[in-house]
């Protein structure tokens, strides 16, 4: 689960919407992974349903919470809660991806790179930074001599 | 005293193989000069790895041949170490990772000549061109 807050940095508009739509693969899959999980779990309790979901036995050690007896149960609160805050990560990260187009739109300057500011995992500002410039890309060409093997000729 | 060995990791892959002959009169017996157009251009660079796209391309004097060998190459070290191949001791010699991928390629450039029914060149690259 992605909860990185933090910048990026960014040569390039493309690799900013490139890393955007990864994200969103990231956060759909999970929370497909865990909804089908969910799911089954919720099917094997059967008529249990919301009961299961609130179970009991948490105790406090330190700053955080232990549960040692019902696994089970607990298990399928820990993956609720899970599922329940992977959907606004995923609803946001579609938002932020449809809104870049718009962004695209803005005069930018060609020499500008780009800092993206995630909290939580989910991108929450764009700096179209044109005080930081791109490192130049390494390019090489050159024109070399060989010779043909002199055996072949006779010498 | 115990000296640290800093060894680089080369990976050449062959992408794109071209191969023309030029001249219906030459065979393996014209003696021919290769001249060699270098490029390489980075596609990746990571804090431990480096991505170039190369492309050597072999022209025959007299005219006999063209082959063209195409393809990424992948340097993994230290950026230091990286840094170091890519540059040329002078300028008269080639880059060290120039003289790298030629070697990991020569194989297929020598079959080629050979199915060319060419003179082939020589594994080593010599010196600037003109």
């Amino acid at each position: 689960m992605d909860t990185f807050s933090g910048v990026l940095r960014f040569y390039s508009l493309q690799e900013v919407r490139k890393y955007l739509k990864e994200l969103l693969e990231v956060y759909e899959k999970e929370y497909d992974e865990s909804s089908n999980k969910m799911g089954l779990l919720l099917r094997e309790e059967g008529d249990k349903g919301m009961e299961v979901i609130m179970s009991k036995g948490w105790t406090k050690a330190g700053s955080m919470f232990v549960n040692i007896e019902d696994p089970e149960k607990s298990k399928m609160e820990v993956f609720f809660q899970f599922v329940t805050e992977m959907k606004p990560k995923v609803t946001e990260t579609e938002e932020v991806l449809k809104s870049f187009d718009r962004g695209e739109a803005l005069p930018i300057p060609e020499e500008a790179t780009f800092l993206l500011y995630l909290r939580r995992g989910i991108p929450e500002r764009l700096i179209v930074d044109t005080s930081t410039p791109r490192p130049e890309k390494f390019s090489f060409s050159g024109q070399f001599i060989t010779v043909s093997d002199p055996a072949a000729a006779g010498n | 005293m115990a000296s640290t060995v800093v060894v680089l990791e080369f990976d050449v892959l062959v992408e794109r193989v071209d191969g023309r002959r030029m001249s219906e009169k030459a065979d393996f017996s014209t003696q021919a000069r290769y001249s060699l157009s270098v490029s390489l251009s980075e596609k990746d660079w990571k804090s431990d790895s480096l991505v170039l796209a190369y492309s050597i391309e072999l022209a025959s004097q007299p005219p006999a041949a063209k082959i063209l060998v195409a393809g990424s190459a992948t340097i993994r070290g230290p950026k230091n170490e990286i840094q170091a191949v890519l540059t040329p001791a002078s300028e008269k010699v080639p880059p060290p990772i120039v003289v790298t991928i030629y070697e990991r390629v020569y194989g297929m450039i020598y079959l080629l000549a050979g199915s060319l029914r060419v003179t082939h060149p020589l594994p080593n690259l010599l010196e600037k061109g003109p």
